[in-house]
């Protein structure tokens, strides 16, 4: 037993001063062990830490008192705080400003940064995460994204020296088959199952797939997640061992993995994919939904990574010099499947915020100069006490803290709420995307408003002390002005400007929103169900090259299945249905006769496959539908237009017979005219805006892609039709993916959520931030009366009309509105017609009736903060102000 | 600058350093001289702070002896009052002298 014990030890090596712990140590030994006071071992250990925690306590009271001593003598004391606080009681408006003002700029710049943090992040969140890398292959020259081919893959497995492993992963849409008959579709992944062992997560029971289970010819297993186990098992240890159909294949549960478990990106289920062949089937080649990822060796870095698979994959190139070249990309693995525009979204989002951040630190600077300008005579009389200007200022300084402490409690848990809401309205993302806001985030954002906040405000009494307090006084008592001018009225201008641009936006998520909630096409919307329907070749009829007559033959098949199930009154098939906003093509009209050439137009495009009119149980305004014959190979391109068509292409004239063509910017001579044949009412080609309705129908080639929708309309309950189709479905081949399972009046839940969610954000942004901003009018107003009141007195003292006066006072903040709602509104148009880089599907007509709005708002909100400072203005009776 | 106005418990230990000596004085030493005279206790961790300020405003400087065994081969470390010291001793003694005059019944009393 050591004295003092090690623990006593290690705290006075963090209190004291490093010369002085040898002696202290030593002092501790020579008093509590034998060499003074002979005492049994027990009580001079008690002794000695008792002795060691006191010397801890007196060098931290001592060390505390130095560095309070230091700071509080020179900048502030306990009285200054108690006087700071004091003066805010008095002035609650101001106190609730600023603080309200702190609290929405850390808040926004928490939630920005946090968002920012969760698309951009490099590494996956579990131990080793940041070696993961994804592989993807490009062709060149056209630089179209191509699988790996197995010959790359082997030579990269076993030639890469910067990557511990190589491995490959498939997400996919797996049917499963309850006891009950029921068919589920769940997300589910087929994984290299030797990748196991780079991840950190071991099963909850059984085991996780091995090497073994990769193997050509090995039993197929499958492991399940908890959420499926406790669905589908009810928590029963009794799982591991029991098989499960998959996709038409029965399989053993061999293990299951924790909720904490999701790798690659989010699902239930991990199969083992072939170790060798990634699933290639006699072709030779893995499917184009394989994934190449790895884990890099310790200390490799992604370049290093880079180069080593560019001069591999290279060789491979020169072995096959007639074959297009293949360019090899490595990125860290959450980037690889994220990167792109996200990136810059998010940027732009991160750029946006800071801005607003910055606009309202300034803002608060402007609330504090017009309090620290009331107070000049106290400064100026403390000053004259003696008190130096570093006290001063560090007072306002203080302030300003002080208020930035409690927004900072009031802005972080407003963006925690806020990023919950976000993360609960959100299902499609990966598990490394949590939205929480790390402490690191949270202490950089509140420290940097809290500087930006103290440093503006503590400007303003910078400048108020930097006259000698005598001349201060006097020229303040002659009504002379402190204020940051012109800069103060630029930020105001800022932030109405940004308040309207917020309005505009608002206004136009709203317009969308309406657009698709109110209307009514006149479909029977709650007795149709809609499903995606995804079909892949199987690897037989790849190996026969005979892919696209399977495709064909087999969603044909899913068609019948669907109008033969009893309930249905008629089916068909789809590219697109009512509200789902099919992107815009451009659309050339051929003229006639004595018609000008008109320039293509924009407008959206849908395939309409056999049965699909009949299945919204629609006919034809004029003409016919697209039939059975109009979809078969060979057969003439034809096109059904909709009523808007007809009115904004072809000003109102018979359409039947006319020629359409969908045009391309490359003029690409593929795209035939086709001949219009019908016209329908309007169906919701595009809900969201009514300005991009006037679209056309052309027929969908089935099998074209495996892709399509199913559309069913349902004599009863169309939901019950759910479990039939899957069945049948099944039947006729069980990987067929069926998914996004809806009613159509469901159909574009999912913009109409963003509508909502976006829209009300930029409603509280601008109301957040112009109430702001007539806060600063307020102040300025109030500070314009304050200082100017023996001015206005003379002038009042003098017959100076009323009116004269108010204009004085009011007329540059009436200037300040002004400006700020014509750059804000210029602003909102210019975001509206950018909005292509976020968000398609909006309206494309600017906000021009918000405009009245604006200025109607902003007229009233400026009245009333002129109001108060402008009524003591004319109350001020000359006499008086004269005496001040 | 002027002499340091010394506290109580500082002119204690100042004044047991001075008695017990350069090469004797260190804070275990300081304890038991100031108990082995006026009969108080007092807490080594005390002295080490006094000790620390002292040392601070010039008061006092200190060196590091030889190590020994007894103490785990670490060194005592010794307190040397400088002439700041001293002079603020002779100014307190100075002090309290003037407040004791005319006072001497009260002092013969204990």
């Amino acid at each position: 037993m050591s004295l003092p014990p090690a623990w006593a030890r290690a705290l006075l090596k963090v209190v004291l001063p490093a010369s002085r712990l040898d002696d202290v140590l030593g002092d501790l030994k020579e008093v509590h062990s034998s060499g003074r006071r002979p005492q049994r071992l027990m009580r001079a250990w008690f002794a000695a830490s008792l002795e060691a925690l006191r010397i801890v306590g007196a060098f931290l009271i001592y060390r505390s008192r130095r560095w309070r001593t230091g700071f509080m003598t020179q900048w502030v004391t306990w009285l200054e705080l108690k006087l700071g606080w004091r003066l805010m009681r008095k002035q609650p408006l101001l106190a609730i400003a600023c603080v309200l003002a702190l609290a929405i700029g850390i808040g926004l710049a928490t939630i920005g940064f946090t968002l920012r943090d969760a698309v951009l992040t490099d590494e996956l969140p579990f131990e080793g995460g940041d070696r993961f890398v994804l592989l993807t292959i490009h062709r060149e020259p056209d630089g179209r994204r191509v699988p790996l081919d197995l010959e790359r893959f082997d030579l990269f497995r076993n030639n890469a020296d910067s990557l511990d492993y190589l491995g490959a992963l498939r997400p996919a849409l797996l049917n499963i088959l309850h006891p009950s008959g029921d068919v589920e579709s769940i997300e589910g992944t087929y994984l290299t199952p030797s990748s196991f062992r780079f991840l950190p997560f071991p099963p909850s029971i059984g085991r996780s797939l091995t090497t073994a289970d990769g193997q050509p010819g090995a039993a197929p297993v499958v492991l399940i997640g908890e959420s499926f186990w406790e669905r589908r098992f009810h928590r029963d240890p009794a799982a591991v061992g029991s098989r499960i159909e998959i996709s038409g294949e029965s399989r053993e549960v061999v293990g299951v993995m924790s909720k904490d478990f999701q790798f690659p990106f989010k699902g239930q289920l991990w199969l083992p994919l072939d170790e060798r062949n990634l699933g290639a089937g006699s072709s030779g080649n893995p499917p184009p939904a394989i994934r190449v990822f790895g884990v890099l060796e310790e200390g490799s870095s992604l370049r290093s990574a880079q180069a080593q698979l560019d001069s591999l994959s290279s060789r491979v190139d020169a072995l096959h010099p007639s074959r297009p070249a293949r360019r090899i990309v490595v990125d860290s693995f959450p980037q690889g499947f994220v990167g792109g525009p996200a990136d810059l979204m998010t940027t732009v989002l991160v750029a946006v915020l800071v801005l607003v951040l910055v606009v309202i630190a300034a803002n608060v600077a402007n609330l504090i100069l017009a309090r620290t300008s009331s107070r000049l005579s106290e400064l100026a009389i403390r000053s004259a006490l003696g008190a130096g200007r570093g006290r001063l200022v560090g007072q306002v300084f203080l302030e300003v803290v002080l208020l930035g402490v409690v927004a900072a409690g009031l802005g972080l848990a407003a963006a925690a709420t806020t990023l919950g809401y976000l993360r609960r309205m959100t299902d499609d993302i990966p598990f490394w995307v949590t939205f929480v806001p790390t402490w690191r985030t949270m202490f950089f954002v509140t420290a940097i408003t809290l500087l930006a906040s103290a440093v503006a405000g503590a400007l303003p009494a910078l400048k108020a002390t930097r006259q000698d307090p005598a001349n201060r006084l006097l020229s303040h008592w002659r009504g002379g002005q402190v204020g940051l001018g012109r800069l103060g009225g630029l930020l105001i201008v800022a932030e109405i400007a940004l308040s309207v641009a917020a309005l505009g936006g608002a206004a136009v998520m709203a317009r969308a929103l309406i657009g698709h909630l109110n209307r009514d096409f006149g479909l029977p919307s709650n007795r149709i169900l809609t499903a995606q329907i995804y079909v892949e070749p199987t690897a037989d009829a790849q190996a026969a090259g005979r892919e696209q007559e399977y495709l064909t033959q087999t969603q044909l098949e899913v068609i019948q299945a669907a109008r033969g199930l009893p309930g249905v009154a008629a089916a068909g098939a789809a590219t697109q249905v009512p509200r789902m906003d099919p992107p815009a093509r451009p659309l050339a009209v051929a003229s006639e006769g004595d018609e000008a050439e008109s320039a293509p137009r924009s407008g959206p495009v849908a395939g309409a496959g056999p049965g699909f009119f009949k299945a919204l149980d629609v006919e034809a305004l004029a003409g016919r539908l697209i039939a059975e014959p109009d979809v078969a190979t060979g057969a003439p391109p034809v096109a059904v237009v909709n009523q808007p068509f007809v009115e904004r292409f072809l000003a109102g004239r018979n359409p039947i017979g006319r020629r359409v063509r969908i045009a391309s910017d490359e003029g690409d001579p593929a795209e035939q005219w086709r001949t219009i044949v019908g016209v329908v009412r309007d169906l919701g080609l595009s809900a969201a805006d009514d300005s991009s309705s006037a679209g056309i129908y052309i027929p969908m080639q089935i099998g074209q892609n495996g892709y399509f929708l199913l559309v069913m309309r349902a004599q009863g309950d169309p939901l019950q039709l759910d479990m039939p189709l899957r069945r049948e479905i099944l039947k006729i081949d069980p990987s067929i993916r069926v998914s996004h399972v809806a009613l159509l009046e469901d159909v574009g839940k999912e913009d109409r959520t963003f509508f909502s969610v976006a829209g009300s954000s930029l409603v509280a942004i601008s109301a957040a931030g112009l109430a702001l901003s007539m806060m600063g009018v307020y102040a300025i107003l109030s500070f314009a009366v304050q200082t100017r009141t023996r001015e206005i007195g003379v002038r009042m003292a003098l017959g100076a009309a009323r009116g004269r006066i108010l204009w004085s006072l009011v007329g540059r903040s009436s200037f300040y509105l002004a400006a700020g709602a014509a750059i804000g509104s210029l602003l909102a148009w210019a975001l509206t017609q950018a909005r292509g880089i976020f968000v398609t599907r909006l309206p494309t007509d600017g906000p021009g009736w918000i405009l009245l709005l604006v200025v109607v708002l902003l007229a009233v909100a400026g009245l009333i903060a002129s109001w108060v400072p402008a009524r003591r203005a004319l109350g001020i009776r000359p006499a008086e102000a004269l005496r001040e | 600058m002027g002499t340091q106005v010394l506290g109580e418990f500082e002119l204690m230990v100042l004044l047991a350093a001075l008695r017990l000596g350069e090469n004797e004085a260190y804070a275990v030493a300081i304890v038991d001289e100031i108990h082995r005279r006026t009969g108080r206790v007092v807490q080594r961790a005390s002295v080490y702070v006094t000790l620390q300020r002292m040392e601070d405003k010039g008061l006092v400087s200190s060196r590091l002896g030889d190590p020994l065994p007894e103490r785990g081969g670490k060194s005592r470390r010794y307190v040397r009052v400088e002439a700041a010291g001293i002079e603020a001793v002779r100014s307190a003694r100075a002090a309290l002298r003037s407040m004791w005059t005319g006072l001497a019944p009260l002092a013969e009393e204990s």
